[in-house]
């Protein structure tokens, strides 16, 4: 259980870094969304960052109530779901590098 | 409805279904269970490394290199941060495999490489950070 929380720990450094490019970045002409202010491509990308989050944290949250339960191992779809994630959080990273330099 | 992937016959739902080698062989005991996951867990936090190295050099470090050049270090440490991610799946499935089959753990490179791979990178950017100076 420890493992997945540092491992969501590890996944919030990631974004703080993204999210902090995001909110360096000089703030684009036009919005990819009218009425969203801030959501440039940069925005995406923290968003993106932002879900992978949200995914991680469900997945270390149902993990954990199973080790609570029982020592089950764990389901491929669990581990596919975080490992899915992580590759998507590494696309948003190297976006946010290509965008941000 | 879930619709079916881009030149295969696969859909989402596919990929997602428990894999047919858990189906396979016996239960292995569950403490080697846990380390196996445990130990993708691990390899998951390196990927996780990586990939904070790289964002973390690219926003904090600006002047270490011409852009060029640190755009490509940056998106290079960034790539294998996110193809160790997937490959540390493909080594969790077949470490499970193997265990429910009684088979010997299959040996993998990843190690060897990621040595390599942290060796030079760490190489590169100190000789960035001495030409900087």
């Amino acid at each position: 259980m420890l493992a997945w929380r540092r491992t969501l720990i590890s996944l919030v450094v990631v974004d703080l870094f993204i999210w902090r490019s995001w909110l360096t970045s000089e703030p684009s002409t036009g919005n990819l969304v009218a009425g969203l202010p801030g959501l440039d491509y940069q925005g995406i990308c923290a968003l993106m960052a932002a879900a992978a989050t949200i995914v991680l944290a469900s997945v270390v949250w149902v993990r954990s109530r199973q080790l609570h339960a029982g020592n089950e191992a764990a389901s491929a779809r669990l581990v596919l779901v975080s490992t899915l994630a992580v590759v998507g959080l590494g696309a948003t990273a190297i976006a946010a590098i290509a965008l941000g330099g | 409805m879930v619709g079916k992937l881009p030149g295969t016959d696969k859909t989402w739902r596919d990929i997602l279904r428990e894999p047919a080698w858990r189906r396979t062989g016996k239960t292995p005991d569950y403490r080697f269970s846990l380390a196996n996951e445990r130990t993708f867990l691990a390899w998951i936090r390196t990927s996780l490394a990586l990939l904070a190295g790289a964002v973390a050099v690219d926003q904090l470090a600006p002047n270490i290199a011409p852009t060029p050049v640190r755009l490509v270090l940056c998106v290079l440490l960034a790539l294998v941060g996110a193809g160790l991610a997937a490959l540390s799946y493909r080594r969790w499935g077949q470490m499970e495999a193997a265990m429910r089959n009684d088979q010997a753990l299959p040996f993998s490179r990843v190690m060897l490489f990621m040595t390599i791979v942290v060796a030079v990178a760490a190489f590169a950017f100190a000789v960035l950070i001495l030409v900087a100076r």
